[in-house]
Parts: C-alpha cells; structure tokens; sequence
C-alpha cells in the first residue's frame, strides 16, 4: 500500500494512535475538565457531557479524521486546501485559514505555559517549595511569570526555560512525524504512569490532610461533589453549552491538526477504529485520571469550600506545590515532580501537533524544506509569544487565548462541519470515514452527523456570542421580552468585542494606580487584537499565493 | 464518600475504561481488510 504523502508518513499504527491521543491529551483534561465540572455543579455536569462526547465529539473526530485522510490523498496537509478540494475550488479555503492561525499563535504561548511545568520540575528539585506557606508559593508565581516587576532572577530564569521549549519543540518538529512519534511512545506512557500513581494518592488521602487551619478538610467531599449526580441540572442551558465547550477543548476538535495528522495516513488506513482508539484514551486520561487528582488533592488539604471558590488554572501553579509540601519532605518533591511533569509531557505532545498544520501548509504548498519549516514556524511563534510572555500581567496572554484558544475553534469546527456535512455531502462524507474500516460504524452517526452535530457547533457558537449575564438564560430572555433588553456577560464575545469588563472596572476603580494599570490594561488588549488581526490577514494572503501557485502547476499538467 | 457517589464514579470510570480497553484490543489485532 502506497502512502498517500509523497514524503513521509506514520511509522506505525499505535505511533499514530498515541500521537493523536497525545494531541488531545492537554493541559485539559487536568485543569479545565475538573474545573468546568466545579463550576457546573460538580456530579450535575458528567451527564451533558457524555451526551456531548457522544452525538457531537465521536462525529467530529470522524469528520476530522476524514478531512485529513480525503487531503491528504491529494497532497494537502492544512485544512485550506482540504476544505478547497472538498468544496471544488470556492472561498471555502479561506475559512481553512483558521486551521493554521490557531495552531501558530496557541503554540507561541502554549510553549510558555508548557515552560512553567518543565520550570517548576526543576525548582521543585531545588527545594525552592520547602516549607513555604501558600501565599509564599502564590507570590512565587507572581515574580515567576511577571518580566516588568517580579524578582529578577526568578523571571529570567523563567525566560531561558521558555525558549529552551520552544528550542525542543522546534527540534522535535524538523525531525518530522518520526520524532512526533518517538515522543508520544515515550511521553504517553509516562503521563499514564505519573497521573495513576497521583490518582491513588487523590482516592486514598481521605481526611488525612486535615489540619488546625481547616480541621474539616477531606479529599471525600471533593470526590462526592464530582461524582454525586444532580438530575435538576440537566435543564440548565449553562452546564450543557460548558459540557459542549469542554468536549471540543479536550479532544482537540476545530484546531487542525488532527486533519493535518490524518492527512499523513495510508489511504485505505482505518480511520474510524483509529479515531475512536485516540478519542477514548483521552477520555480515560480525563474521567479516570484527571478527575482524581487537582480536585480531591486540594479539597483534601483546604476543603471543598475553598475549592469552590478558588478554582481556577492559576491553582496549579499558585497552589498545588504548597499542597504537595504538605505530603511530607520525601513524598512531596516526588509528587511535585510527577504532576509537573506529567502536564509537561501533556503540553507537549499538544503543542508539537499545533505546529504540523503550518509545516504541512509550507511543505506542501510552497515546497520548503522539513527544516525551514520547522524554524520558520519558531521564528513566528517567537515573535508572537514574546509579548505574551513580557506582557502577561497586562493579559496579553489572556487576549490571545480568548480570541484564538477558544472563538477560533469553534469557528472553524463550524465551518468543517458545514462543509463536510451539507457541501460535500454526508453519503460521499460517510463513505469516506467508513472505507478500511475495522469496526462497523452505527447507521445513527449518518443522522447526527447530517443534523446534529453541525446545529450543536452553531447553537454552541451562538451560545459563546450572546451569553447572557450569570449565564442565566431564562432571565435574559425574561428580559428581552419584556422590553429590558438582553443583559450580556462580560465573558461572551459582544462584551469582549466592546471591552465591556475593562470598562467597567475602570468605572468602578477608586485607586488612580488602579485606573491607570486598566488603562494602559486596555492599550495591550487593542494591540492584541491588532497582532491577532494581522497574523489572520498574512495567513490568508499566503492562502491565496497558494492557490495561485497550485492553479499554475494544475494548468501545467493539464 | 457517600454510596451514590462512589457507584457512579465506579460505573462510569468502569464503562470507559472497558470501551478503552476493548477498542486497543481491536487495534492490536490483524486488520480484516487485506488490502491495508
């Protein structure tokens, strides 16, 4: 069987299974899953998830893996030219733009955030943790992550990790789908290992972590919030669009790069049974694992109540060392280690597939070298995550995340599923994801995938656009009936379109320091958004070269 | 932990792990198409 790619391709079926659950398997499923299920109610938020996972996740992992392997039979490795081909040559290409722009700009900050896992391995090998109490550790991460006021030596050390692992993500990336490869045989495992050991620790700590301070902590209460099941929740519209939300950031859904993986499979390679196996082992990750671990650890040492109100992202860094301290001088250092470096080798099994849609686009279309690729894509990432690194108290960071980590994919998944769905057609659509396939597929996916699947991801869309204040959808529309308007929150994309939150709080600001950090707070998020808006128009400037070069080597043959 | 809590999360993380398990054996084993 020939390989559909002209240059390379995947070494071995597991090598490609453990790189896509690899891609899939992020920060995540440790931080988000279990912190989007506190702020749904806990146990209330499992159920519109696994309904999630099922009528829209399964369909897009296989429309994904469909668009891939269909591109890459001819020759293209970024979704563009995918969604180019499948479409026959109309503007739909450039809704493909997305599937690169996400993937370049997420990894120059993702490789930041991936840095502070390989820099806190190191300080938790030093000791720096010791004894400290949890504001110490919190204000650790302040000077750890603040360039323009932190501790000196500490920010610095902070930047040589960041571009040591932006260094190794670029390396790994020029040795191609091999060297992708080799890192997910050798990272996948580890994760496993490192997250089953901390897991038996989150099941097993009970009420052991209970100290002076708070006498009532105990890992149990932070188990039944998660796992006791609240069937009221079920009719609110909040935990389901949060379900929806998850579902998509966990299996990497509307990035492209799962297309981009699949473009280098054989063309008859089953990518049904593939896409299941993938999907399921980030599922396992995230269910079995990831949810024994941040939420009964903490609750553990700090209570349920404190966990309630204080999760957030920034726990992981902010708290967890001081947690693991508390498990004594020979114990605590190894589990710092362990969940350091079990996010280490999540992060970067995500990030390495964030750069082969840009190599793919570059090899394919413009016939760079794997190298040039490679550096290229570090060069950009470079000049797209320094600022996100140097201005990350003024949420430069946040900015991009917000526009790019998580409008973007939806947009694009929204676009895909259109395409793949209603353009293309889902009878040509069905038969592409059922060729080779080793499992059979059940007949109810044709249906989903038809209506389903493409209403939720614009429903999930529209959600994001309006979301009304409190996230309460039956006051919003009380509201709006009755004259009063609708009440946006500040985190749906209206609000964050007009700056609604940053004026507010200048609004509400008493302190003049305070005011003006919010103001010049307001000039960095413009100019976010101006980076943002270039780097978009660049993409599909060189989208459009593209199709030009393509058109001229097609008229050629002809 | 209280008893609902813990049958859910036994059933559940259970369900998963069994699907997963079942799928890699899928994986493992010589493909039906003789052609790939």
């Amino acid at each position: 069987m020939s390989n559909t790619n002209t240059s390379q391709g995947w070494g071995s079926r597991l090598g490609l299974i453990l790189a896509m659950a690899g891609s899939a398997v992020g920060l995540a499923n440790f931080l988000r899953f279990p912190i989007q299920a506190v702020d749904n109610g806990g146990g209330a938020f499992l159920i519109p998830y696994l309904v999630c996972f099922v009528i829209m996740g399964v369909p897009l992992l296989w429309v994904e893996w469909g668009v891939g392997r269909l591109g890459g039979k001819s020759g293209h490795h970024s979704t563009p030219f995918m969604f180019d081909k499948m479409t026959e040559g109309r503007f739909w290409k450039f809704t493909g733009v997305f599937g690169i722009f996400t993937n370049v700009v997420v990894i120059a900050y993702y490789t930041y955030i991936e840095s502070w896992s390989l820099g806190y391995i190191i300080q938790t090998v030093m000791g720096s943790f010791n004894g400290a109490d949890q504001g110490q550790v919190a204000q650790f991460f302040a000077d750890y992550t603040n360039f323009l006021s932190g501790a000196s030596g500490t920010s610095a050390f902070s930047l040589i990790i960041f571009l040591f692992t932006l260094f190794l993500n670029i390396y790994i990336l020029s040795k191609g789908l091999s060297g992708i490869e080799k890192v997910a045989k050798i990272g996948m495992p580890l994760l496993l290992l490192f997250g089953a050991i901390l897991a038996v620790k989150g099941l097993t700590l009970g009420t052991s972590g209970a100290s002076a301070a708070v006498p009532d902590a105990s890992a149990w209460d932070g188990l039944n919030f998660l796992w006791t099941v609240k069937f009221d929740s079920l009719l609110n519209p909040k935990v389901w669009l949060a379900a929806a939300g998850q579902i998509f950031f966990t299996l990497g859904l509307g990035w492209g790069f799962i297309q981009s993986y699949a473009s280098y499979i054989k063309a008859k390679e089953d990518i049904a049974l593939n896409a299941m196996a993938s999907g399921f082992t980030n599922e396992f990750v995230e269910i079995v694992i990831g949810s024994l671990i941040l939420i009964p650890i903490a609750s553990g040492f700090l209570g349920l109540d404190w966990v309630k109100e204080n999760a957030s992202f920034g726990m992981t860094f902010q708290t967890m060392p001081y947690l693991f301290d508390q498990l004594g001088t020979i114990i605590g250092p190894i589990a710092g280690v362990l969940w350091f470096g079990l996010l280490f080798f999540a992060g970067i099994t995500s990030s390495l597939a964030m750069g082969t849609p840009w190599m793919g686009f570059f090899e394919s279309k413009f016939d760079w070298s794997r190298s040039k690729s490679a550096w290229s894509l570090g060069l950009v990432a470079l000049l797209l995550g320094l600022p996100a690194v140097v201005f990350y108290e003024y949420g430069v960071l946040d900015e991009f995340d917000y526009w790019v980590g998580t409008v973007s994919l939806v947009v694009l998944a929204m676009f895909e599923a259109i395409i793949f769905s209603w353009i293309y057609g889902v009878n040509k659509g069905w038969k592409e994801i059922t060729e080779g396939a080793d499992m059979k597929v059940p007949k109810i996916f044709k249906f989903l995938l038809r209506y389903v699947t493409p209403t939720l991801i614009i429903i999930v869309f529209l959600g994001a656009l309006v979301t009304p204040e409190n996230n309460d959808w039956g006051a919003a529309f009380s509201s709006l009936f009755s004259g009063q308007g609708w009440n946006f929150s500040s985190g749906s994309i209206v609000s964050k379109i007009m700056y609604a939150d940053l004026h507010r709080q200048i609004a509400s600001a008493t302190d003049m320091a305070k005011v003006e950090f919010l103001k010049e707070k307001m000039i960095f998020s413009k100019i976010s958004r101006a980076i943002l808006t270039i780097a978009f128009a660049v993409m599909v400037y060189l989208v459009y070269v593209a199709g030009q070069r393509l058109k001229k080597k097609n008229e050629l043959k002809d | 932990m209280n008893t609902s809590a813990i049958i859910t999360m036994v059933v559940i993380q259970g369900i998963i792990t069994i699907i997963t398990v079942r799928i890699f054996y899928m994986v493992m084993r010589p493909p039906k198409n003789k052609n790939k």
